[in-house]
């Protein structure tokens, strides 16, 4: 100890070593840089809330501290509630359908048989695809007398006029099924990786016992698999509720409001309609929700670990 | 002597700096404007010791095709070039605004409509441009009146406007014309078909050329078409409330579209839309272009440039059947009133904070000229239509357009009137457009879309400030026609 009583050089690098303080300290870069980039952007966010700023009236610096007035605009907002809504129903069937692809997208490439490399590259091709590409290649597609409804008449036997982006419910399920299309590869690759990291031993001795495929999947695998499904619906919950491209690219978020997510909404609000201290507001709701949703989550996640730890499967 | 020399040089220094100075402050040598803009832009580089620039420009990508020859031959005479970004032609408002925050010069200017000017005047982006005008001498006075005006902003002048889009009607007069129909319409209307004066008239054109001979639901040929797209739709709606007699607002700003003229002709817009492709809710011009030019309808209202597409001797297979019709309107107070919408306009605007406002402020000079403009209007692949009354007569446009067309839609000009060109413009338009989707999709009555739409619009002013919107409507009404229905 110094004079000051601050440690030493011996000191200080005990203290680093200890066990409490090193498992920190890689971290510490990161979430430095972290803090330097988006804190001030943030912080700022939150500033332009409490204020009445317009872009249209002079520097935001300069406009009225108005406390939470912007808030109580947005909570009475309706066509931000619905927009909020909206979002989170459009994530609430897209990420499950998305899982229920994926389910049988991975147990078919688990299995070896010719050509299963290639079939995985070809499903985690749409992921690579620019979403404003996706979007526009859609919008051509999905025309009525397009290929989509053609190919659907193939089908069906006769002419099927689908209107994907005139009408209220078509256009709603394009945008789902853009998603779909688009991110099933994200959430077919968490799968493979975590079908792929499964203890054997459990599976061999279910096995050994005469336990058929099914019941070796569903009493076995799946639940080893919570946790990666868990991880799976935060990922790709979190991309859904910022949807834009697809409904902005395929209807204009219309028809009506059909399509209209609260990533275009706040968009609209902020660089549209110039009011920046209500999109601020907006946005600060949305993560106040998203975060609610993301942590519920977790819990759910950590509850399935600690359980399965507890039955020593991991 | 070195002494005198050296003071020689200082005062001849100085007297070629303030010369060069004085020069680029005048009137720029030439007899047409877009020579003035070429020696303007060559005084401007010498000035600044500069022998080629790239100006940085934001542009709709649907003008692009266009645009680019005239700006290469700009370049090769003064240097000036251009690093052109293409937008989506809605998303222009939101990247300008983003630039109002950002300040950044990204780009020097940018072709934009007017319904974001009174935000982008606000917002600081938008540089008034008078004193560049006084001194190009740009010839607006060639310009038919109407469109000039919506480039201006609580009397300042933002920009120069390179595009004349109010709407026009067009028909087939082939399939007016085919043995037996004529007589058959007249009737069973009562009138000689041709090009409708009001929109019951429209109606009833609609409704008996609707070619429908499987009665499957899908016609060989539909009987009217227009815009009612997300973004668009509005515009459309907007012009028959105004030939209604309908105003948006009184003088206190307070909301006039949920009165009688709005419903009827919320109502009558509705109607038409059985006559139009089933999903011409998500149509807009490069949907709705190529359909009318494939014969597919009987009647299209939109922008000037459906003649482009109609009359291409490869793309279309209509050329030579087209009726320009005079825009319908409605019988108010027993006199037929006609009305045009301005319904997008291109304007060339010079930003605040551009690197070089001047050589930016020159090239679109050139290009907004008599002679370039006649030769962007002509172009094969233009989507700028006529707006000077010299383009009446230029040999060029004509063969582009037809006769017929240039005429008719200058005459419509007579009667154009502008869109809600106030501060806020954008949000008081989407809010309409929405709930008239949504009158459109049934799931409200066009009555509560029109009184969900006032009421938003209340909001919207009291939250920008009502003294503040009054100023700005006041200004903007003069643009109003005064005429029924064009000489």
């Amino acid at each position: 100890m110094t004079a000051a009583g601050a440690p030493g050089a011996g000191g200080l690098r005990r203290w680093l070593e200890r066990e409490r303080v090193f498992k920190w300290l890689p971290f510490v870069p990161v979430q430095g840089l972290f803090a330097l980039l988006l804190l001030p952007n943030f912080l700022l966010l939150v500033y332009l809330s409490l204020l009445s700023w317009r872009i249209t009236r002079g520097a935001w610096w300069n406009a009225a501290f108005t406390g939470l007035d912007s808030f109580q605009r947005a909570l009475e907002d309706s066509r931000f509630l619905w927009a909020l809504a909206r979002t989170f129903a459009f994530a609430a069937v897209a990420v499950p359908l998305e899982l229920l692809l994926v389910f049988g997208l991975a147990m078919l490439c688990r299995r070896s048989f010719r050509g299963r490399r290639i079939y995985t590259s070809v499903f985690l091709l749409p992921m690579m695809i620019v979403p404003a590409v996706v979007g526009y290649d859609l919008s051509m597609l999905l025309i009525d007398q397009g290929p989509f409804n053609q190919l659907l008449s193939l089908f069906a036997g006769r002419t099927v006029t689908v209107r994907w982006l005139s009408e209220y419910t078509p256009a709603q399920l394009a945008v789902i099924g853009a998603d779909v299309w688009q991110w099933t590869a994200l959430t077919f690759l968490v799968f493979t990786a975590g079908l792929a990291g499964l203890p054997e031993e459990p599976i061999r001795a279910a096995r050994v016992m005469g336990a058929s495929r099914w019941q070796i999947f569903w009493h076995i695998e799946l639940p080893l698999l919570k946790p990666v499904i868990a991880i799976a619906v935060i990922l790709r919950s979190m991309e859904a509720l910022k949807m834009f491209d697809y409904p902005m690219l395929l209807t204009q978020a219309g028809p009506g409001n059909a399509t209209e997510t609260v990533a275009v909404y706040l968009w609209r609000v902020g660089w549209e309609f110039a009011r920046v201290s209500d999109a601020a507001a907006m946005s600060l709701i949305l993560l106040v929700a998203v975060a609610m949703y993301i942590l519920v989550a977790i819990r759910v996640l950590r509850r399935e670990r600690r359980r399965l730890t507890e039955e020593g499967a991991v | 002597m070195r002494r005198l020399s050296g003071f020689l040089s200082i005062v001849g220094a100085v007297a070629l700096t303030s010369g060069l100075t004085a020069a680029s402050a005048q009137t720029p040598a030439g007899t047409t404007a877009d020579a003035r803009a070429v020696a303007g832009a060559k005084a401007y580089m010498q000035s600044k010791g500069l022998t080629s620039l790239k100006l940085n420009m934001m542009m709709p990508s649907i003008f692009t095709a266009g645009s680019t020859v005239e700006m290469a031959n700009f370049e090769k005479e003064t240097g000036i070039g251009v690093n052109y970004f293409e937008v989506g032609i809605l998303q222009i408002q939101a990247k300008a605004m983003s630039e109002a925050v950002a300040k950044s010069g990204s780009f020097d200017f940018w072709i934009g409509d007017p319904i974001s000017l009174p935000d982008l005047a606000e917002a600081g982006l938008a540089k008034p441009i008078d004193d560049l005008v006084a001194r190009g001498k740009a010839d607006l006075d060639d310009i038919v009146p109407g469109f000039q005006e919506q480039a201006r902003y609580k009397g300042k002048t933002y920009g120069l406007v390179a595009d004349g889009d109010n709407f026009i009607l067009a028909i087939r007069k082939d399939l007016i014309d085919a043995p037996g129909e004529r007589q058959k319409f007249k009737a069973k209307y009562g009138w000689e078909p041709g090009c409708p004066d009001t929109y019951e008239q429209w109606y009833q054109l609609a409704e008996f050329f609707t070619r429908d001979p499987k009665g499957a639901g899908v016609p060989e040929v539909y009987g009217a078409m227009g815009y009612r797209a997300r973004s668009w739709g509005w515009r459309w709606w907007l012009q028959q409330f105004y030939a209604k007699g309908g105003m948006p607002f009184d003088d206190n700003l307070k909301p006039l579209i949920a009165g009688k003229e709005g419903l009827e002709s919320l109502r009558d817009y509705i109607a038409l839309t059985k006559f139009m492709p089933k999903d011409i809710l998500g149509w807009a011009t490069p949907q709705a272009y190529p359909f009318y030019a494939g014969g597919n309808a009987f009647s299209i209202m939109t922008y000037p440039s459906i003649a482009i597409a109609a009359e291409h001797p490869e793309r279309s297979k209509i050329v030579g059947k087209n009726r320009y019709c005079l825009v319908p309107g409605y019988v108010v107070g027993g006199k037929l009133v006609r009305r045009s919408l301005q319904g997008y306009g291109n304007i060339f605007y010079v930003s605040s904070y551009a690197k070089h406002p001047e050589a930016a402020y020159w090239l679109a000079q050139y290009l907004t000229s008599k002679e370039v403009s006649a030769r962007l209007v002509s172009g094969p692949n233009s989507v700028y239509d006529p707006y000077r009354r010299s383009h009446l007569t230029d040999a060029r446009v004509i063969k582009a357009r037809t006769k017929e067309m240039v005429e008719t839609h200058l005459k419509n000009a007579q009667v154009m009137a502008p869109m809600i060109l106030i501060q806020g413009a954008v949000e008081y338009n989407d809010v309409l457009d929405q709930n008239i989707q949504e009158a459109l999709l049934g799931k409200i009555t066009a009555e509560d879309a029109l009184k969900n739409t006032a009421a938003a619009w209340e909001k919207i002013t009291n939250q920008i400030g009502r003294k503040q919107q009054i100023e700005g409507w006041k200004a903007i009404k003069p643009a109003f026609p005064t005429k029924n229905v064009p000489d």
